[in-house]
C-alpha cells in the first residue's frame, strides 16, 4: 500500500500565532486560519487578470494611530465578522487598491473587523502612512499595528510596533539576499553621481523613493547607468529594436524645479509634469529589455538589446534571458558604464558598480 | 546668564554709553561719535548749525539702521527671517526698520529704554517723511532722533557689541542639555520671550547642522520642547506642529522622529496642519504690519490691508498674528490711522469669531508686544483702542483667563486711561523684551 506523503508548512501558523500574541492584535483562531489560507495567493494575487502586490495593514485602533498621521485619508469599505469568515470576498473588493498607493486595512474591534483604505499623501519625497507611523514604534500603548508587505514572489514581510520584523519565505531552500534599501541606495548614488542636484537631500530622497516604486510594480527589468562623460557608446551595442531619445529626458531637472518652485501656479504644472514623467519611467523599466541611464539623471532610451559581438565585448552568456543580460553587460567590461540594475520576476535585486566582479 | 534683581537673563544687552545731560547737540556728537567718519561728522554738525534738522536726523539715522541691521543679520539671513515668522524665501529687504528694532531688542544688541526710543524715532522719522507732513522738524524732535543714535550705535566701537545670544546659540548646538541642568531649568522659569526664541532656534539650527552638531541639536529639540510644552502658546506650538508636517514631506528621519516623539508625549498632533495655507496668512499679516510701521504708512497700508481681507477665513495658526496685524492699523500711530485701509481693516476684524477672540486675548494678547507698544502712552491709539474694545464687547460675553487683560479690558470699558496705561506698561514689561 502506497501512503501520499503530504507537507504543510504549519510554521507558518505558528510564527503568525505568535506574531499575533507579541503585537497584542487579538486575532481569534478562526481568523488567523482563513487568514492562513488566503496567504499563499499572495504571492501571485490577480484580479482580472491583472496582478496586485498586496500592502496589508492589521491594526487595533486604527483612528489613533490615524490622527498621528496628518495629511492621511482613511476611507471605510466594508465591515467582517471576527472570524473572518468573509475575509476572501473583502479582500477581493478591495485589493486592487494596493496597485494605485493605497494600502489595506483590517482594523480589529471589539465584535467586528473594519475593513478600509488608508493612504497618506506628502507628495515627491515624504513618508508613506506605514513608514510614518515606524518612525517611532515604541511609543504607542492602547494600539496595535502590524503591516505586511510583498517583498518578492516567495516572502512577504510582516512588521509589528511592538518588535515583530519576520519574512515569511515560501522557498524551499535558503537564500541569501541583497537587502532591497541597500541596493536601491547604489542606485540612486550612481544615478546621480554627475548631477548638479546630487547634494540636494530632497532630490537625492525622491529619486529613491521614485526606484523603490519602480521596483515595486516593476516585474523584472534591467537599468544601465553609463557615463555621461562617454563620447560615445561603442556602435551597436544595442540591437536595431528599442528606442533611444534623440534628446534625452532630464528628470532629475524636473525633479528639482517641482521641490524648488515656491509659486503655486508654477508648482502645480512642474508636479503634474514630474509625476508624468516619472510614470512614463516606470513603464520604461517594466517593458522588456534594458532601460539607459545616464550618471548625471538622464532618461536615455528602453526596450533596448544588449548587441552580442565583437565590437561591443558583450559575450554570450548561459541563464534566463534578462540574467543572461546582466550578467553579460557585468562582464563586458565596457568602460562607459557606470553600473548595472537588475531586478529578477521573483523580486531578488542586484546592483553593480562599473569595475565590479563578474561572478558566475 | 545672569540674574538682576529678580529678573532672568540668559543673555545681556548693552546699555549704551552714557552722554553728559547739559551738552548741546554739537556737542554730544563731537564728543560721543565713533562710527562715524570726521568728514561726516563735520557735515552732520554743519547742517544742524544751519537749521537743517531734517536732513542731519535722516542722515544719522539711515546709519545707525544701516549698523542695527548688519548686527542682526550677522546671526544668517535664515535665521532672522525665521524669528520674525517670514517665509525663509522673502528678502531681508522687506524687513521693516521696526521689526530690526523689535528683534536687535530681543536679541540683546540694544536694551529695552533702546527699543523704546528708537521705536519713537522711527516713527517720528515716518511722519517727517510722509506726504502729510504738516510741518518741518524741529530742534526737539532732531535730537530726540539723534542722541540714541549716538548713546546705543554710533557712539560703541565695533568691539562693544558682543553678541551675546550667540553664546546661548552655540551652546544649543554644541552642549547636551538634559532635564535638571541649570540651563533647562533656567528656561523653564524664564520670561516667555526667552522660551519662544529657544524653540525657532532651535527649529533653524535643525536646518543649518549636520552631522554631530545636528544630533546634539535633535537631542536638545526633544529635551527641551518636551520641557516646555505645557507652557508653549498655541501659535508656538502650530510652529513646530508645521515643522514636524514639513520634516515629513521631505523625508528627513531623524527630525520626523525626534518632533513626533514630542507631539506623540504631549498629544500635540493638533497643532500640525493639515495644509500650510496659514502661512501664507502670517505672511500677508506681516506685511501689513510692516506697512503699518514703515514710511507713507496713510498710503501703503491699504493695499495688504486689502490683500489679508480677501484672503477670506482666517485659519487657526494665522488667527493671532493677522489679529494683531489688524489691530495695530485699527490703533494707528500718534499722527492718526490709514483711513483708505480702515475699511479693509473693519471687514477683518468684523470676521473674526468670538471663540478665536477669546483665544487672542487669553493666549496672545498678553504677549503681542506690537499692540501693547501701543497703550504705554497716552495719544491716539489709546483713544482708538478704548474705542473699538467698547464696540468689540458690546453684545459680546467674552470668557477673559489671564487675569492682567481682564482687568486691562475691564478698565478699557470703563474708559479709564491711566489704568489702560498702567495694565498695559505692566504687561508689556512682563515679556522681558
Amino acid at each position: 500500500m502506497i501512503f501520499l506523503e503530504r507537507i504543510y508548512f504549519k510554521e507558518v501558523e505558528r510564527v503568525f500565532c505568535n506574531i499575533n500574541e507579541k503585537e497584542q492584535l487579538n486575532m481569534s483562531e478562526d481568523f488567523i486560519r482563513n487568514y492562513i489560507r488566503v496567504m499563499p495567493s499572495f504571492f501571485n494575487y490577480q484580479e482580472e487578470e491583472k496582478s496586485i502586490k498586496p500592502n496589508i495593514i492589521f491594526s487595533k485602533n486604527i483612528d489613533e494611530l490615524f490622527k498621528t498621521t496628518p495629511k492621511s485619508l482613511k476611507i471605510h469599505m466594508a465591515d467582517g465578522d471576527v472570524e473572518g469568515n468573509d475575509l476572501k470576498r473583502n479582500l477581493k473588493i478591495i485589493l486592487p487598491f494596493c496597485n494605485v498607493g493605497w494600502s489595506l486595512y483590517v482594523d480589529f474591534k471589539k465584535d467586528k473587523l473594519e475593513y478600509g483604505i488608508v493612504r497618506k499623501f506628502t507628495g515627491i519625497s515624504g513618508f508613506s502612512f506605514v513608514e510614518e507611523i515606524f518612525l517611532t514604534p515604541s511609543s504607542y500603548e492602547s494600539t496595535s499595528f502590524v503591516s505586511m508587505t510583498l517583498v518578492s514572489r516567495f516572502e512577504l514581510l510582516y512588521r509589528g510596533l511592538r518588535g515583530t520584523e519576520s519574512i515569511i519565505d515560501f522557498r524551499f531552500h535558503e537564500e541569501s539576499n541583497s537587502k532591497k534599501e541597500i541596493v536601491l541606495e547604489d542606485l540612486t548614488n550612481t544615478f546621480l553621481e554627475k548631477s548638479i542636484h546630487n547634494k540636494d537631500k530632497k532630490v537625492v530622497q525622491a529619486i529613491n523613493k521614485l526606484f523603490y516604486l519602480a521596483n515595486e510594480k516593476s516585474h523584472g527589468s534591467i537599468i544601465l547607468i553609463i557615463d555621461n562623460d562617454c563620447s560615445e557608446l561603442p556602435t551597436n551595442l544595442f540591437m536595431d529594436n528599442g528606442v533611444l531619445f534623440n534628446e534625452p529626458i532630464d528628470i532629475v531637472e524636473k525633479l528639482y524645479e517641482t521641490v524648488t518652485t515656491e509659486i503655486i501656479g508654477d508648482l502645480i504644472t512642474s508636479t503634474e509634469q514630474y509625476y508624468g514623467i516619472s510614470g512614463l519611467l516606470f513603464e520604461m523599466i517594466n517593458i522588456d529589455g534594458i532601460t539607459l541611464l545616464s550618471n548625471d539623471g538622464k532618461v536615455l532610451g528602453f526596450n533596448l538589446f544588449a548587441n552580442a559581438n565583437k565590437n561591443t565585448n558583450i559575450k554570450k552568456v548561459v541563464g534566463g534571458a534578462r540574467k543572461r543580460a546582466y550578467n553579460s553587460l557585468l562582464s563586458s567590461e565596457l568602460e562607459c558604464i557606470a553600473g548595472v540594475y537588475f531586478q529578477s520576476q521573483d523580486g531578488d535585486v542586484e546592483f553593480k558598480k562599473a569595475g565590479e566582479v563578474f561572478e558566475k | 546668564m545672569k540674574f538682576l534683581k529678580n529678573e532672568i537673563i540668559l543673555w545681556d544687552s548693552p546699555n549704551g554709553i552714557n552722554l553728559p545731560g547739559n551738552c548741546t547737540i554739537v556737542d554730544t556728537i563731537e564728543s560721543s561719535n565713533k562710527q562715524l567718519r570726521i568728514s561726516e561728522q563735520k557735515q552732520i554738525v554743519n547742517a544742524i548749525n544751519n537749521g537743517l534738522f531734517n536732513m542731519s536726523a535722516e542722515f544719522i539715522w539711515n546709519r545707525t539702521i544701516a549698523i542695527l541691521k548688519d548686527k542682526v543679520m550677522s546671526l544668517g539671513t535664515d535665521f532672522v527671517l525665521e524669528m520674525l515668522d517670514r517665509n525663509i524665501n522673502d528678502s531681508p529687504e522687506n524687513i521693516s526698520h521696526n521689526e530690526f528694532i523689535v528683534l536687535a531688542s530681543e536679541l540683546g544688541i540694544i536694551n529695552k529704554l533702546a527699543k523704546k526710543k528708537f521705536l519713537h524715532a522711527n516713527e517720528l522719522i515716518n511722519y517727517y517723511y510722509s506726504r502729510d507732513a504738516e510741518q518741518e522738524m524741529d530742534s526737539y524732535d532732531m535730537q530726540t532722533i539723534i542722541i540714541p543714535c549716538f548713546q546705543y550705535i554710533l557712539g560703541l566701537d565695533t568691539q562693544d557689541f558682543t553678541l551675546e545670544f550667540n553664546n546661548f546659540r552655540e551652546r544649543l548646538k554644541l552642549e547636551m542639555i538634559v532635564k535638571g541642568d541649570e540651563l533647562y531649568e533656567l528656561l523653564l522659569i524664564s520670561p516667555y520671550f526667552y522660551r519662544r526664541t529657544t524653540v525657532k532656534t532651535i527649529l533653524n539650527l535643525t536646518k543649518n547642522t549636520d552631522g554631530g552638531e545636528f544630533e546634539i541639536v535633535l537631542n536638545n529639540l526633544v529635551t527641551l520642547f518636551d520641557g516646555f510644552w505645557d507652557s508653549l502658546i498655541s501659535d508656538d506650538r502650530y510652529l513646530i506642529g508645521m515643522s514636524y508636517s514639513e520634516a515629513v514631506s521631505n523625508g528627513m528621519k531623524e527630525l520626523s522622529t525626534g518632533i513626533r516623539r514630542v507631539l506623540l508625549k504631549n498629544k500635540g498632533f493638533d497643532y500640525v496642519p493639515e495644509n500650510l495655507r496659514s502661512q501664507s496668512f502670517i505672511e500677508y499679516a506681516k506685511n501689513l504690519k510692516a506697512a503699518h510701521f514703515g514710511l507713507d504708512n496713510f498710503y501703503n497700508e491699504a493695499k495688504p490691508a486689502e490683500n489679508l481681507a480677501n484672503m477670506g477665513t482666517i485659519p487657526a495658526p494665522a488667527i493671532s498674528h493677522c489679529i494683531s496685524a489688524a489691530l495695530v492699523s485699527k490703533l494707528g500711530n500718534s499722527y492718526g490711522v490709514a483711513r483708505s485701509a480702515q475699511n479693509y481693516i473693519n471687514e477683518i476684524l468684523k470676521s473674526i469669531p468670538s471663540n478665536r477672540w477669546e483665544y487672542y486675548f487669553n493666549t496672545s494678547f498678553p504677549l503681542d508686544g506690537d499692540v501693547l507698544y501701543k497703550l504705554l502712552t497716552n495719544g491716539k491709539e489709546l483713544g482708538n483702542w478704548i474705542s473699538y474694545i467698547n464696540e468689540l464687547f458690546t453684545g459680546k460675553e467674552l470668557s477673559l483667563k489671564d487675569a492682567n487683560t481682564n482687568r486691562l479690558i475691564q478698565a478699557t470699558l470703563s474708559k479709564n486711561r491711566t489704568s489702560v496705561i498702567n495694565g498695559a506698561t505692566k504687561m508689556y514689561n512682563n515679556l522681558g523684551i
